[in-house]
C-alpha cells in the first residue's frame, strides 16, 4: 500500500518525467508586448462603445430582466445526482432576500496584513485593520462571535497562531483588534477553522497537526480559557465548524485519510456532529450526518444550521451519465439533518460545454461555502464568482478572485 | 508604454517562460495547450505590466492558473485515446519493472489530470516545485488552510483512483470506499 510519503515521491517523479526536459524554445514569446499593448487600447474603445450601446438601451426602455431571470428546470434539466434533486429555490425578491442580513462582513486581504470591514449590500470597503507585525494573512480564519459586531480571528505567526477579538463600530467605519486571553496554538498546530457558539461563550478550534495526517477538534472557554479537546486515532483533517442546539451540538467536516495502512479508503469522510455534553475525548464518538460521498456526489463541504435540523452543504456532481447544457452539476443544497435527504438546492451551478479542442466536453464547477450568518439565512459562497446567497438570491461581491476561497465572516 | 518596459518583459519572458511551460504542462497535460496557456499569460502579464512587474513570475503563475481553470472540462468526456494506447504499449509483464514504474507513473499523471484544476495546481506547486503550503498558498492567492484541503483531497482521488484500476482492488474494498 502507498503511504501518502510514497505517493508524494512517485508524483514527484511522474512530474519530472512529463516536465523535466520542458524548455523554453517551445514558446514564442517575440512581440507578445506589444501585442498586448494593442489589445488593451482596443478593450478601451470597445468599452466606450459598449457604454454608449447601454445608455442607448436604457433610453429605448428595453429590458433585460426577463432574459436573466432563472429559467424553468425542464425534464433534460433534471439534476443527475442525488443531493442537488431538490427543486431550485425559487429567489424572492431582492429586498425580501436581504431581509435579517448582517450589515456587513470581515475578511483578510491575502496580499496585504489587513483585516477588511466590508459593507454586506455592495461590498465596499468600510474600513481596515492592521494585522499584528509578522502575521500571515493567508494563514488567517475569522469567526462571527455571538452578534454581528464581533468576531474572532485566528492569525499565525509562524510557529505559532494566537487568537484575537475584533470589535466593529456600528456603522462599521471603525473597528479594533485586541489578543483574547486564550492560550495560544502550540508550534506545529495550525487551525484550520474556527467558530464561535451562539451565546458567545465558546470558541471551537478545528487543528491540523503539523506533518498533515492527525487532526483534533477544541472547545475553550472564552472567559476562562479552559479546554477541552477531541481527537482521533484515525488519519485526516476536520474543518468546517458549526455550533447547533444551542451550544450542545458541534459539527465539523471530516476529510479522512483512511485507514492507517495507506489504502486511502475514505470510509469515515463527511459531516460529523459532537454531543458536547457527553463524556469523552473521541472526536469520532459523535456521528456522521452526512458522508462525503451519495451515489455519484461529492460533499465538499457541509454545515450545521443552528437550528440543529438542517445542513448547508457545498455539491460537486461527480458522475458520468446525464450531464447536458444546462444540467445542475454543482452548487449549495439545504439538507436534512436527519435523513441527509435534499429539501432545497439554494444555488444550481450548471454544466457549460466547450468545444476547446484540446478538452471537449462540460464543465462543472465547485462552490467554496465561505460563511454562514447567524441564521443560516445568508451564507458567503465562492462559486463561478464570491457574492453573499440570500435566501436563495446570489449576488456578486467583489474583493476576491473568481473561484478563490478566502477567509471571511458574518 | 516605454521602450524600457518592452525590454524588461523580454527579458523575464525570456528567462522564466521555460518554467512556466514546465508548470502549464503540467496543468494542461498536453503540449499544445500548456504552450497556449503560457502564451496567453504572457500577453495577460504584458497587458498589466505595470503590476506584474513587481512579481512578474508570480503574477503570471497566477495568471495561468486562473487560465487552465477556464479552460478546465469534465475529463469523462474526453477521448479515451492516448493514455490507454500509452499504457497497453508500456505492459508491466513485457517490460519488466522498470516498465511498471512508468506504467504506474503514467497512471498517476492520468488520474492526475482528472482532477479539478486547483487541486492540481496545488499538487504540482508542492510536490515538482517543492513549495512549503504558505508559498503554494501565495501563488494561488487562497488561505494555507485551502492548500491543504486540497491536497488532501487530491491525494486521497489519486489513491482511489489507483486502486480502481482493475486488479489493484477488491470488490469488498471497493464497496467500502463508496461507504
Amino acid at each position: 500500500m502507498l503511504t501518502d510519503h510514497d505517493l508524494q515521491n512517485e508524483l514527484a517523479a511522474a512530474f519530472r518525467e512529463q516536465a523535466g526536459p520542458v524548455t523554453a524554445t517551445a514558446v514564442g514569446t517575440a512581440g507578445i508586448f506589444r501585442r498586448a499593448v494593442r489589445r488593451r487600447q482596443h478593450r478601451r474603445v470597445a468599452a466606450r462603445a459598449a457604454a454608449v450601446t447601454a445608455v442607448i438601451a436604457v433610453a429605448a426602455g428595453v429590458s433585460v430582466a426577463s432574459r436573466t431571470a432563472r429559467p424553468a428546470l425542464s425534464p433534460s434539466d433534471k439534476p443527475p445526482g442525488l443531493l442537488l434533486e431538490a427543486a431550485v429555490t425559487a429567489a424572492p425578491p431582492a429586498r425580501a432576500a436581504v431581509s435579517g442580513m448582517p450589515p456587513y462582513y470581515v475578511t483578510t486581504n491575502h496580499g496585504r496584513p489587513v483585516a477588511e470591514v466590508r459593507d454586506s449590500a455592495t461590498g465596499r470597503t468600510l474600513s481596515t485593520v492592521r494585522l499584528p507585525q509578522g502575521i500571515d494573512p493567508k494563514m488567517s480564519e475569522i469567526t462571527a462571535a455571538g452578534n454581528d459586531r464581533t468576531f474572532v480571528l485566528a492569525l499565525s505567526r509562524f510557529p505559532q497562531t494566537r487568537f484575537y477579538l475584533m470589535r466593529v463600530a456600528a456603522d462599521g467605519r471603525s473597528a479594533r483588534l485586541t489578543p483574547l486571553s486564550i492560550p495560544p496554538l502550540p508550534a506545529g498546530e495550525f487551525a484550520n477553522n474556527i467558530a464561535v457558539s451562539a451565546d458567545g461563550s465558546m470558541l471551537a478550534v478545528a487543528i491540523q497537526l503539523s506533518g498533515g495526517r492527525h487532526g483534533a477538534v477544541e472547545a475553550v472557554s472564552l472567559a476562562t480559557g479552559a479546554v477541552r479537546t477531541w481527537t482521533t486515532a484515525r488519519t485526516g483533517m476536520p474543518s468546517a465548524l458549526s455550533w447547533a442546539d444551542g451550544g450542545r451540538e458541534l459539527g465539523f467536516f471530516w476529510l479522512d485519510d483512511g485507514p492507517a495502512d495507506g489504502s486511502g479508503l475514505t470510509t469515515a469522510s463527511g459531516l460529523w456532529v459532537l454531543d458536547t455534553t457527553a463524556p469523552g475525548s473521541n472526536l469520532m464518538s459523535g456521528r456522521r450526518i452526512i458522508p462525503e460521498i451519495t451515489g455519484v456526489d461529492d460533499v465538499q463541504s457541509a454545515v450545521l444550521n443552528p437550528d440543529g435540523r438542517t445542513v448547508i452543504a457545498s455539491v460537486t456532481y461527480d458522475g458520468t451519465e446525464h450531464v447536458g447544457r444546462g444540467t445542475v452539476v454543482g452548487g449549495i443544497a439545504e439538507l436534512s439533518a436527519q435523513t441527509g435527504r435534499p429539501l432545497r438546492t439554494l444555488l444550481a451551478v450548471r454544466a457549460a460545454y466547450s468545444a476547446d479542442p484540446g478538452h471537449p466536453g462540460w464543465y462543472i464547477g465547485a462552490c467554496d461555502l465561505t460563511a454562514t450568518d447567524a441564521t443560516g439565512s445568508h451564507l458567503l459562497v465562492s462559486c463561478d464568482s464570491f457574492g453573499r446567497l440570500d435566501r436563495g438570491r446570489f449576488t456578486a461581491l467583489p474583493g476576491a478572485a473568481p473561484q478563490m476561497a478566502i477567509a471571511a465572516a458574518w | 508604454m516605454a521602450g524600457g518596459d518592452e525590454a524588461e518583459f523580454e527579458a523575464f519572458a525570456a528567462r522564466d517562460s521555460g518554467r512556466l511551460l514546465g508548470f502549464a504542462l503540467l496543468l494542461a497535460g498536453g503540449w499544445q495547450d500548456a504552450e497556449d496557456l503560457v502564451q496567453l499569460a504572457l500577453l495577460r502579464s504584458a497587458g498589466r505590466w505595470s503590476t506584474a512587474r513587481q512579481h512578474p513570475e508570480a503574477y503570471t503563475r497566477a495568471v495561468l492558473v486562473n487560465l487552465a481553470r477556464d479552460r478546465w472540462r469534465v475529463r469523462r468526456r474526453r477521448h479515451p485515446e492516448t493514455l490507454t494506447g500509452d499504457l497497453t504499449q508500456l505492459s508491466p509483464a513485457a517490460a519488466g519493472d522498470a516498465a511498471a514504474a512508468v506504467l504506474d507513473r503514467q497512471l498517476l499523471l492520468r488520474a492526475c489530470a482528472l482532477l479539478p484544476v486547483q487541486q492540481r495546481a496545488v499538487l504540482v506547486l508542492r510536490f515538482w516545485e517543492d513549495r512549503s503550503v504558505e508559498e503554494t498558498a501565495a501563488v494561488l492567492g487562497c488561505t494555507a488552510g485551502t492548500v491543504k484541503s486540497h491536497t488532501h483531497r487530491a491525494l486521497a482521488r489519486l489513491r482511489l483512483a489507483l486502486h480502481d484500476t482493475p486488479g489493484l482492488i477488491t470488490d469488498a474494498e471497493r464497496k467500502e470506499a463508496s461507504c
